[in-house]
């Protein structure tokens, strides 16, 4: 299953890229793509892991970036 | 500018006055105390950052740099070149938000073309509904001003609809009971009744939308390479800074104050920001320039080739020429232009025949059928009919001949319908193919613009196919061909010189080339699946000067971001070079860094007005 979101204001490129290798890393995730220039964030994995996954998303931004955030698209 | 833009500006601005404070005020203590203090307004965050980073093992990070370079300024009693460091810092930063604040903003304009809502027509009763929930076969009203939710077709009502978001023509279109209406279209005049004909997740706007918002995906050389560039360029730097700070000194002895102030200028300039930021911004902005003429861009990668072109297939029917028939020329004999349409239009009002539409099309007037009578259809000649109780023959040669009326042989490429009325030969239509009205110049201008080879791949015969091929002046012809020896062809022209090789069809029949070219380009796409699966680029209109626009915007792209690269890459080295010389000013370092970021952000952004 593929999920969607809005992500709040990234403002440096390679901050996104960081991100993006992080949420890649997390377990469960098969396919990320974080769009710095949309501010968007695909996400690829099993439906159940989507609940867990989000709060872990969030918690790998926020270590590059303190207000990264993350809402359903 | 965002909230938090707006609280940072204030924040340089507070600094930089008591920057300047601190620059006029001669007692030394007070001076220093000053610049601290800007040095802290402005960076404090920056600082912060920098240490839970620390914490983190996440030391390649430019705020973390920053911080080092500053840091070690002040450890050398360089107070004013801390405090303005950090302070152009923050103001790069700062204009690097807003410009890509900026650019994001046009991007987004480009994606509003989304339908908001559907107005649908259930039990009777109109119905406000986002248009992911309206059902095939239901019946939406869109009213002028409004912007056609779905594909469907029209049940009710005659409107022009100004196409312009999906493929960058101007010029409106018109559409009356059974015409095609596609999403994305606004309605410009009055009322209509469309039947839906699929829900929206297939509908032509929700594939466009798709499209453009994951050409992200397909990236670049050139962006893999930043890529991978950026995550050795910082460590590098580093790498580069130590030795210099140490080397001399321990081994040749020489002052540690001034190796490590040198050393200090490169981490100035260990961000990669100003590639990392505009490579793709460019990418992105060429691509979005180049949706809004209507051709979309599958990704950049898409993009990097189509600048290299310079051969280019293209496929005959449909794409050089209009596909189908057309009345190319009207041949009365005895009576007008206009007597012998009117007859023909009558004549053929029954049919359904390819041939037959073409007839009434070009006659263009409303045809009152209760004037015919007794139609019959004569397999392989044509048709007989009774028009205002007289016979008429509309068909080949042999038809007419057949009852005893004396008839011309015209010789004409294409398809001829004979007409003969009341006994007698009233003249004939010729239709053919005809060749798009911009196909000419598009090719000419293709060549001027470097394409070397212009080659015609057609499954129709020879003499067709020459016709149309020395009218366009197409280098080379290539006739007869089935898919198969398309694909053959088009992989020996692929292999030919430098270069890369597109392939321009109507994308209905040539998927297999489409695919197999560097650039697949889909023409005429609007409304059609097939074309926007299968090529690499989609041309929304029907016009082949989109392929030239296509090819300029590439390479203009792909020049912008040539520039950005080496722009960065010479001025960061050089600013490493020159400290390493003894030029080692860190206003100098920090201007040209954030100089050369400003100016990358600025040049990409140019890609947006392509």
């Amino acid at each position: 299953m593929i999920k969607k979101y809005e992500v709040s204001e990234i403002d440096c490129a390679v901050c996104a890229g960081k991100i993006e290798d992080a949420i890649k890393k997390l377990d469960g995730v098969k396919s990320a793509q974080l769009n710095f220039i949309m501010q968007t964030l695909t996400v690829e994995a099993e439906e159940g892991d989507f609940a867990r996954l989000e709060k872990e998303i969030v918690k790998a931004g926020r270590k590059t970036e303190r207000d990264f955030e993350i809402s359903e698209a | 500018m965002s909230k938090r833009q707006k609280r940072n500006l204030k924040r340089i601005i507070t600094a930089f006055v008591i920057f300047i404070a601190g620059a006029i005020i001669p007692d030394i203590t007070i001076k220093i105390a000053l610049q601290m203090i800007a040095y802290l307004t402005v960076g404090y965050d920056v600082l912060l950052s920098a240490v839970r980073k620390i914490f983190r093992g996440n030391i390649f990070d430019e705020e973390f740099l920053m911080t080092l370079a500053t840091v070690g300024a002040i450890i050398m009693q360089e107070f004013s070149e801390a405090a303005m460091v950090m302070l152009l810092f923050q103001t790069g930063e700062l204009f690097q938000g807003i410009a890509v604040g900026k650019s994001r903003k046009s991007i987004k304009e480009l994606m509003k073309i989304k339908p908001e809502f559907a107005t649908v027509l259930r039990d009777g009763e109109e119905v406000k509904l986002p248009p992911e929930k309206v059902e095939k076969g239901e019946l939406i009203i869109v009213l002028p001003g409004e912007r056609v939710p779905l594909d469907g077709i029209i049940e009710e009502g005659t409107s022009s609809f100004d196409s312009s978001s999906l493929t960058g023509e101007s010029i409106p279109v018109n559409l009356g009971v059974d015409g095609k209406a596609i999403s994305g279209m606004i309605n410009l005049d009055s009322p209509v009744k469309i039947r839906v004909s699929g829900v929206y997740a297939e509908s032509t706007i929700a594939k466009i939308l798709h499209l453009v918002e994951n050409s992200a995906v397909h990236k670049s050389q050139s962006e893999k390479f930043i890529t991978k560039f950026s995550r050795r360029y910082t460590p590098l730097v580093l790498l580069a800074a130590v030795i210099t700070a140490f080397l001399p000194p321990l081994a040749f002895g020489a002052s540690f104050s001034v190796w490590i102030r040198r050393a200090l200028v490169f981490l100035v300039v260990s961000c990669p920001c100003a590639l990392v930021i505009s490579v793709p911004l460019s990418f992105f902005g060429g691509i979005g320039a180049a949706s809004k003429r209507g051709i979309l861009i599958k990704g950049s990668s898409h993009l990097e080739m189509l600048s290299k072109v310079n051969k280019i297939a293209f496929d005959k029917t449909g794409t050089l020429t209009r596909g189908g028939f057309f009345v190319t020329k009207i041949m009365p004999q005895g009576v007008s232009e206009e007597r012998l349409m009117e007859i023909a239009a009558l004549g053929e009002s029954f049919s359904t025949h390819p041939i037959a539409l073409s007839i009434i099309n070009a006659y263009g007037k409303a045809i009152d059928k209760t004037r015919v009578s007794d139609v019959v259809n004569m397999a392989g000649l044509g048709i007989k009919a009774t028009i205002d109780s007289k016979e008429a023959l509309l068909g080949n040669i042999e038809l007419i001949k057949e009852q005893k009326i004396d008839v011309p042989q015209i010789t004409e490429p294409g398809s001829i319908v004979y007409i003969a009325y009341d006994k007698e030969y009233i003249g004939a239509i010729v239709l053919a193919d005809e060749i798009k009205p911009d196909s000419k110049e598009a090719i000419e201008t293709l060549k001027e613009n470097g394409i070397r080879r212009t080659v015609m791949l057609t499954g129709d015969n020879m003499l067709v196919a020459q016709r149309i091929g020395e009218k366009l002046l197409i280098d080379e012809i290539h006739a007869s061909l089935m898919p198969s020896d398309k694909v053959e062809k088009a992989l020996s022209l692929k292999e030919d010189g430098e270069g890369k090789l597109a392939f321009a069809g109507d994308g209905i029949n040539d998927a297999p080339v489409l695919s197999c070219v560097d650039v697949g380009i889909a023409m005429g796409a609007l409304g059609s699946d097939a074309a926007i699966e299968a090529a690499d680029v989609v041309i929304m209109n029907d016009s082949l000067m989109a392929v030239n626009d296509s090819i300029k915007i590439a390479r203009k792209t792909m020049r912008i971001v040539r520039q950005n690269i080496i722009i960065s890459l010479v001025i960061k080295f050089g600013v490493m070079v020159l400290s390493t010389l003894g030029f080692d000013n860190m206003y100098a370092a920090i201007f040209a860094d954030v100089g050369v970021m400003v100016l990358a952000v600025l040049n990409a952004m140019r890609t947006l007005r392509l």
